[in-house]
């Protein structure tokens, strides 16, 4: 036998002291607590889960946790039956652990949105990729650089910004926004290539509508339905005829703008005239009248972002890209185009997507609602699935199907409130029944321990009270 | 369910007495159905949630200090909307509210005319549709500018009729909804809409209840109700009649008369108010017997504790028969809920150990929640609202909330002993006489039982989230502050284990780590106010419970001192090395 024996050694005592346990258990309470309160500053789940749970400090405060816990079972070996609710609640914790580590690094927890009628392979999981493809004849495209960013964590600035491999010139990330609103502010512009751009009022006592219309280049139509109106802004030479609905026809014209007022009353006798800027035009529907606030025979979007301080449903991820000193504003899950002499450059930014290996179909999707109301009472969705035929996902209902949970997570609406949309939460969970044992371990444990207690204790008194009466 | 709840309180037999009186007069109107907010209620309850909303109150003192119930006052608006117009009833509470709109501070009251022709009214809601349309969180100015939206919107729908929604929709196919105009299902006829016989009906209806406001005026004043005209026909008659044709139209829709008689006898009977004031009677009875050691004091608290107890558990399954699900959904459900957890502990650890004080604490606890629960209806909402979808027809998602909430229930137990813990030493006990040591064990046995369930549920509420959507642990903050309460609890435990915390550490501890628990249940809620269970969100009584909570901290940390300058003295006049070297 060797001299040194581990289980009496000091080392083993201290990392097994109660003390250290109730300064973990303090340390993580406190840790977690101060997470709740990053979730409520930054109003997002995710941003605590990067800054805190998932930080190297809460990582290292769990370690210390589980070597707390190992060692005071090693403490107390050979285990007697009234170590019976401890070593339960002890080694259910660690399991527990154990399930979450599995599921942290092999499960998926992803997304999908399905539009009803539309298919899809792909679950949007939380990690990004910012992916820069090239093409020289503008059809196809080559990839140049793929690479996983976490901008939240390492956000790209000025001062050091984020450097893509690019075969000429220079492509860099130079700003990133975690929570920013898109802003569109329509310019002038003198490229001889814009369209025309026209800002109008229709009004009446009850309503008021200010819309843009902004033409996409230069003799494209726009058109905008207003509810029971639509209004079209189209070049002079189209010609429109046989309208299902009370429309009005706007034509740019040097600095005035011809209009034609086609009404379902009269229909085939369009109301034609000119208008300027200022100028009011009496529509005949409902008393509306039309204003032409303002008028760019020449004009283009521009997309900028701002940043916000909180998340919110309006906001999303934003980076600024400069590209051989021209900056350019880039949404996650969308793309940019950029052109060289020689090529043409994509550059997305946007959640990885991961491939199911079949294909699903949102085939109907149903709100049921609280009687005499539009308040959701439930939700419901008939996916089609290949080899399954059609299913019904519903509310605390999931489909299981090829190693995945389809779960109903939430829908899209238009602005009438009708659903366009379905979202599923898409979810695998290789640690699921580990951690269904740990906890069952951990709840067997606890009320073992209450109850071996209970008896101690009732055991202690009855002696106390017997040595009493003897004494 | 709902049937095993209803012959439950049909043992008690006080359905029948409810059912019995209370239908003639103007009173027959309260039992009219009325859908409203996504479910079919009886007209009182409705005229009551329409008052609370727009008056803050559910009844209305007059000017002459007349107090009017709230279907007489929500019907006449109706009737006599040219008398309500003018009346200054709409409660504006808001400080900042009133000053952006030009009105007075020192009123609480305003008329609807005045609120409709303010010129600056118009400017407050165009920035809060501002603020909705960016889908900004509300502050407490623009809440109380939604509230006072709503409650001009609720008025002048009332008035209208357009709100009052009294007649089932003939039965029609089911229709597809895609495509076409949203429409809300089944959704009832309103008084405005009211057309042939029915309107007819209604017209009558409305005149016999002017004319029984009339004849309970005139009884009052003890003159003959004889006005000369021909008098219309009862009202008990009328509704009756109306509700017949009513049910006509669509039987199955049409609630029975049962259901919502016991819905108005819930509403009339009030029984957290008389349990509370029973619990209050029976923690002073059961203090005095633990001081004299009365016997008959002791029988006497144990009947009434008893007695406010079965009022208590009859009020609540009257709520969980009208909703149909254990009420625990809410803030105001769970106070109820909770505080019958924390006597039924109480009971239980009592009839044990045969303390008094156990007992008597948890009445104190019953107290205390109860009388927040009644008191408070801005912050606890007491209307039954139908439930988010992922809460419906989940028995994980019930069980979990029950047995968190069971938790609650005793760690407010534990709170409570460590009060009255610290409150002995502070008049002159030692935390290592037999009285704190008797206490700590109770506590400890509270904390013991809190820490078990506690557990269970937080692993619950992982097993519910997985199964609803995939996530056994997503970090939602209230499941979150609820394992930071286990956390806390357990640190506790493990130090008393330890050696770190002796009798006094645990009554303090029992108060301080109670306040974990009071910010998972009410904190996150209205403090934090993020994540996803946001259908319990309300606002307001943060400055109440941030005061309560630091009162019984400074007193927690004014007995701590008080007892180490005990020591500090008791080892001077010893003049010894003090041997006991823990500091509490």
């Amino acid at each position: 036998m060797p001299s040194f024996s581990f289980k009496n050694s000091r080392l083993l005592k201290s990392l097994a002291s109660l003390k250290l346990a109730v300064v973990v258990i303090l340390a993580m309470a406190a840790m977690t607590a101060w997470g709740t309160f990053v979730e409520a500053e930054y109003g997002e789940a995710s941003a605590a889960q990067k800054l805190v749970y998932h930080s190297p400090l809460m990582y290292a405060v769990m370690i210390v946790f589980a070597v707390n816990l190992i060692a005071v079972m090693v403490d107390r070996w050979p285990w007697k039956e009234k170590h019976t609710g401890f070593v339960l609640a002890h080694i259910g914790i660690l399991i527990l652990m154990v399930g979450s580590i599995l599921t942290r690094y092999y499960g998926i927890d992803g997304s999908m949105s399905l539009g009803i009628g539309d298919s899809s392979k792909h679950v949007i999981v939380s990690e990004t990729d910012l992916t820069l493809y090239s093409s020289l004849d503008g059809s196809r495209y080559t990839k140049v650089d793929d690479r996983e960013v976490d901008f939240f964590l390492n956000p790209p600035t000025p001062e050091k910004p984020l450097d893509l491999k690019m075969p000429e010139g220079k492509l860099q990330i130079v700003q990133y926004f975690p929570y920013a609103l898109r802003e569109e502010k329509i310019v002038e512009s003198k490229d001889g290539k814009s369209g025309a751009a026209v800002r109008f009022q229709l009004q009446n006592p009850n309503v008021s509508v200010t819309e843009w219309l902004v033409q996409q280049a230069q003799g494209r139509p726009v058109e905008k339905d207003l509810g029971p109106a639509r209004v079209i802004f189209a070049p002079q030479e189209q010609v429109i005829e046989n309208v299902d609905k009370n429309t009005l026809v706007l034509r740019p014209n040097k600095d005035s703008i011809d209009y034609e007022i086609h009404s379902l009353k009269s229909p085939g006798k369009p109301v034609k005239g000119t208008t300027k800027p200022g100028d009011v035009v009496e529509t005949g529907w409902m008393g509306l009248v039309l204003r032409v606030l303002k008028y760019m025979p020449e004009a283009r979007q521009e997309i900028s972002f701002k940043k916000i301080e909180r998340a919110s449903p309006m906001a999303s991820a934003a980076i600024q890209v400069d590209f051989n000193g021209q900056k350019h504003w880039l949404s996650i899950n969308s793309m940019l185009k950029l052109f060289t002499d020689n090529a043409v450059y994509i550059v997305t930014y946007a959640n990885r997507r991961l491939d199911l290996g079949f294909d699903m179909k949102l085939k109907n999707f149903k709100v049921g609602r609280y009687q005499g109301t539009l308040r959701a009472a439930s939700y419901e969705s008939v996916v089609e699935v290949p080899g399954l035929g059609d299913r019904l996902i519903s509310m605390n209902e999931p489909l299981k199907h090829a190693g995945f949970t389809f779960y109903q997570a939430s829908f899209q609406e238009d602005e009438q409130g009708r659903p366009t949309a379905s979202v599923l939460s898409v979810n695998r969970d290789p640690g699921r029944w580990i951690k269904y044992l740990g906890s069952l371990l951990i709840v067997l444990g606890s009320i073992h321990l209450f109850y071996f207690k209970r008896r101690a204790a009732k055991r202690a008194s009855a002696e106390a009270a017997t040595k009493g009466s003897a004494a | 369910m709902k049937r095993a709840i209803l012959s439950l309180l049909l043992v008690f037999g006080l359905i029948p007495l409810a059912q019995a009186a209370d239908t003639d007069g103007a009173n027959a109107l309260k039992y009219l159905p009325v859908q409203d907010s996504g479910r079919v209620k009886p007209f009182d309850t409705f005229a009551r949630e329409t008052l609370q909303l727009v008056h803050g109150s559910q009844t209305y003192k007059s000017k002459d200090g007349e107090r009017r119930q709230a279907y007489e006052v929500v019907m006449t608006w109706i009737l006599v909307p040219g008398l309500w117009d003018q009346q200054k009833f709409v409660e504006v509470s808001h400080r900042g509210l009133k000053e952006s709109l030009g009105l007075p501070n020192d009123q609480k009251y305003f008329s609807p005319t005045e609120l409709f022709e303010n010129g600056r009214l118009g400017l407050v809601m165009q920035n809060l549709a501002g603020k909705r349309e960016t889908k900004e969180k509300l502050d407490p100015y623009f809440q109380a500018a939604q509230r006072l939206e709503s409650q001009l919107g609720m008025y002048q729908a009332v008035k209208q009729g357009s709100v009052i929604r009294v007649v089932p929709p003939a039965p029609s196919q089911p229709q597809e909804n895609a495509g076409g105009l949203l429409s809300e299902p089944d959704r009832w006829v309103s008084v405005a809409e009211l057309d042939g016989e029915l309107r007819q009906k209604f017209s009558i209806l409305a005149r016999s209840f002017v004319h029984s406001l009339q004849v309970d005026k005139a009884a009052a004043a003890g003159e003959g109700a004889h006005t000369g005209e021909q008098p219309p026909p009862a009202l008990a008659a009328v509704v009756s009649e109306f509700k017949d044709l009513a049910r006509s139209r669509n039987p199955a829709l049409y609630p029975d008369e049962k259901s919502i008689a016991i819905e108005v006898h819930y509403k009339s009977i009030h029984p957290f108010l008389i349990s509370w004031i029973g619990y209050l009677l029976a923690a002073i009875l059961l203090a005095f017997a633990w001081q004299s050691d009365s016997k008959k004091m002791y029988a006497a608290g144990w009947s009434l504790a008893i007695l406010a107890f079965i009022a208590h558990t009859y009020g609540f399954g009257l709520r969980m028969y009208i909703t149909g699900r254990p009420p625990v959904s809410n803030m105001y459900e769970s106070v109820v809920w909770v505080s019958w957890g924390a006597l039924v502990f109480s009971f239980v650890f009592e009839y044990l150990n045969r303390r008094k004080f156990i007992l008597m604490s948890g009445a104190i606890v019953g107290v205390l929640c109860l009388v927040v629960a009644d008191l408070a209806p801005t912050v606890l909402d007491s209307s039954l609202q139908p439930l988010e979808p992922v809460l419906r027809s989940n028995m994980w998602l019930t069980v979990h909330v029950l047995t968190i909430t069971l938790s609650y229930s005793a760690f407010f137990l534990a709170w409570a002993l460590g009060n009255l813990g610290i409150g002995f030493i502070l008049r002159g006990d030692k935390p290592t006489d037999e009285r704190a040591r008797v206490l700590t064990q109770s506590i400890y046995r509270a904390i013991q039982v809190g820490v078990v369930l506690l557990a269970a549920g937080t692993i619950l509420g992982g097993v519910w989230a997985d199964y609803s959507w995939g996530r056994f642990w997503g970090w939602d903050p209230k499941e979150t502050w609820a394992l930071i309460a286990l956390l806390g609890y357990l640190a506790l435990l493990h130090g008393r284990l330890a050696g770190l915390v002796q009798n006094f550490g645990m009554m303090i501890g029992a108060i301080v780590s109670f306040n974990l628990v009071i910010m998972a249940w009410y904190g996150v809620n209205y403090v934090l106010g993020a994540g996803l269970h946001s259908y319990g969100f309300g606002a307001g009584g943060v400055e109440y419970v941030s005061a309560f909570v630091l009162l019984d901290l400074i007193f927690a940390a004014y007995v701590g001192y008080v007892l180490s300058q005990r020591k500090l003295l008791a080892t001077r006049a010893a003049g010894a090395v003090p041997s006991e070297t823990k500091t509490t």
